[in-house]
């Protein structure tokens, strides 16, 4: 089996895909002027959490390998901070991203504004404070938990209640907001939605798993308590996703959408019977772990916001030129996604190098096959209105003015992981 | 404030969103019951025994040297703890150092002075509870220099020292000799006890 190695060659594919997903949708968005200024200003959010996200693998990168870069425990500890901060920013992305997208759940430009401010100064506040009463890794593992509780509370409730009234809507638009909230929460709710065995059958999960944080001397039940709040939300609205794709008629049924709440099904059940069965200390359980969660917010999310850009014509591929550079793109992702995946299973399943370059190769050969028919297919029906989405509700320059505040955030989560830094 | 597409709609509009709603409500709170009642989900840190549910375990660990001192001379001893005891959950709660000799010159009548000083280095927190860093002797007594802090308790609020740090203790002699000459090497034991403490981990 693979070890340390495999880990740090992912993290840099890793990176490589979030940086190119990153700076793809944040040219598309700001580029386009043909496409409402809602799509843009979601296109933009997704963009931004990408460009955290490579942030975050770089910084995963240089803690995995100190000795190279000569780092000092010291420094490794603010790395740590830096990283666990941006981590939960991340989560804060996430909330903020669902009350704007597919249509913004506020009546008022301003109100979502305030609703995005209040989540990041939630996220400031939550930080400092825990870290005065806890400090160090403790601070930040429950700051961290706050976050994500917020912000899959907020994930999983808009995306039930825009898929639940909208599914089987006659209006086509309005059922494409249910699906798009569906593939969204695939997207980003992913690591919580595989845990769906815990839920159902009231099993304690390990609270650390796959994190680089400790509770420390935080209480365990209250760490519980807090995870009592989204699980049961993120598992009923996944199994209502299910039910409710069972139940559709046939020419309201969305097929991706089945094959991902199925994937997940099967995956959550997967993932559930190794942490079960398998020594929690053993070496497969450590690459098992690290790869579930490497796996699905390093691979499957970039693939999912692939096909909601593409199906909801998040962008305008009207365009001849758009069009020429998104297949570039598409190209350059496709190729570092592959390796991405191979670099997964060669981590369980070793085998020559020539055999996975071979592979790779007839992957490829595929996957641009099907990238060439997709693009054509989609340029067809490129002038659709996929979305309701109104025209007026966001100004032309917000896309931009969220990349600059999204800048300003990202300095002051390294100047709070500096600061929480010099706790642990 | 809401928009009107997301705004609560009609009974029958709403009737899947509300099951979906009581469902997560109704695991939510059975969720929340087996967190607090289930022994599965018992706190790790919870062993179930006494009314606080909390139970720490201590670590003692001792180290002695023996050195010979000078007149004038003095020494330090220091015992460091590394980084690897934080990440182990490991505090510091107290610190015991007991420095004794002998007078070793025969038909000498007055004890030597020793002096002994007891520092941290590395870490700061809360003062201790208990706090004698210096001593001075002249009887041939014993010096103890000790650092307590309270018990670890649930409220959690004493910032102890956590690891990496270095106790240090400073030593030193003044020989008070009757006899000229007669006793110029003094043989000093200083014992150290380190009690480190952490929430119990199953």
């Amino acid at each position: 089996m693979a070890g340390t190695g495999s880990v740090e060659e992912l993290i840099i594919l890793s990176f490589g895909l979030s940086a190119l997903m990153g700076v793809a949708f944040l040219w598309l968005s700001l580029k386009d002027e043909k496409t409402s200024n809602t799509l843009r200003v979601g296109l933009m959010q997704m963009g931004l959490l990408f460009m955290v996200n490579s942030l975050i693998f770089i910084i995963y990168y240089l803690r995995a390998d100190t000795d190279l870069f000569g780092f000092s425990p010291e420094v490794t500890k603010y790395l740590l901070s830096i990283s666990s901060v941006l981590n939960l920013f991340t989560m804060i992305q996430i909330g903020i991203l669902f009350t704007v997208f597919p249509i913004p759940i506020m009546a008022e430009r301003k109100n979502t504004i305030r609703l995005g401010s209040m989540l990041v100064a939630m996220m400031c506040v939550s930080l400092l404070l825990s870290n005065y009463k806890f400090g160090g890794n403790t601070g930040i593992y429950l700051a961290y938990n706050i976050g994500a509780v917020t912000a899959i509370g907020i994930s999983a409730l808009v995306t039930a209640r825009w898929y639940l009234l909208y599914r089987t809507d006659d209006d086509p638009k309005y059922r494409n907001v249910a699906i798009s909230s569906a593939f969204l929460f695939f997207a980003f709710i992913g690591s919580s939605i595989m845990l769906w065995p815990y839920t159902l059958f009231f099993d304690r999960r390990e609270l650390f798993t796959g994190s680089f944080l400790e509770g420390g001397m935080l209480s365990e039940t209250l760490v519980h308590l807090m995870l009592v709040l989204n699980g049961p939300l993120v598992t009923i609205t996944l199994f209502a996703i299910v039910i409710k794709e069972g139940i559709t008629n046939r020419d309201k049924r969305d097929y991706t959408v089945i094959g991902l709440a199925l994937a997940y099904l099967l995956f959550g059940l997967a993932n559930y019977l190794v942490q079960l069965l398998v020594p929690v200390d053993g070496e497969f359980a450590s690459l098992w772990n690290y790869f579930v969660v490497t796996g699905t917010f390093g691979l499957i999310r970039p693939l999912i916001l692939i096909i909601v850009a593409l199906r909801f014509n998040l962008f305008d591929l009207t365009n001849e030129k758009v069009r020429k550079r998104t297949r570039v793109i598409a190209l350059l992702i496709i190729t570092v996604w592959a390796s991405a995946f191979f670099e997964i299973i060669q981590a369980f399943i070793p085998m020559p190098q020539l055999l996975s370059a071979a592979l790779i190769g007839v992957f490829l050969a595929f996957a641009i096959g099907w990238e060439d028919r997709i693009f054509e297919n989609l340029a067809d029906r490129a002038d659709e209105k996929i979305l309701p989405v109104s025209e007026g509700y966001f100004e032309d320059e917000d896309p931009y003015r969220l990349m600059m505040l999204t800048f300003a955030v990202v300095v002051l989560t390294f100047g709070l992981g500096i600061l929480v830094g010099g706790n642990i | 404030m809401l928009n009107e597409d997301f705004k609560p709609k009609t009974l029958e509009k709403e009737k899947d969103f509300l099951i979906l709603v009581s469902v997560s409500v109704l695991f939510i709170i059975l969720h929340a019951g087996a967190v607090l009642f289930s022994p599965s989900f018992a706190d790790s840190t919870n062993t179930g025994a006494g009314p606080s549910e909390f139970m720490t375990e201590n670590i003692t660990l001792t180290d002695t040297w023996n050195f010979v001192l000078q007149d004038g001379g003095s020494e330090s001893v220091n015992s460091a703890f590394q980084e690897n005891w934080s990440a182990d959950g490991w505090i510091l709660t107290s610190v015991i150092v007991e420095i004794s000799y002998d007078e070793t010159a025969t038909g000498d009548g007055d004890c030597d002075t020793v002096s002994a000083e007891l520092m941290i280095t590395g870490d700061s927190g809360d003062e201790p509870v208990t706090s004698t860093t210096s001593g001075s002797v002249s009887d041939c007594s014993l010096i103890i220099l000790e650092m307590r802090w309270q018990d670890l308790t649930e409220e959690l609020d004493v910032d102890y020292l956590q690891p990496p740090f270095e106790i240090e203790t400073d030593v030193s002699l003044n020989v008070d000799s009757t006899i000229p000459f007669n006793d110029n090497d003094e043989q000093i034991d200083v014992s150290i006890e380190v009690i480190m403490s952490r929430v119990q981990v199953n």
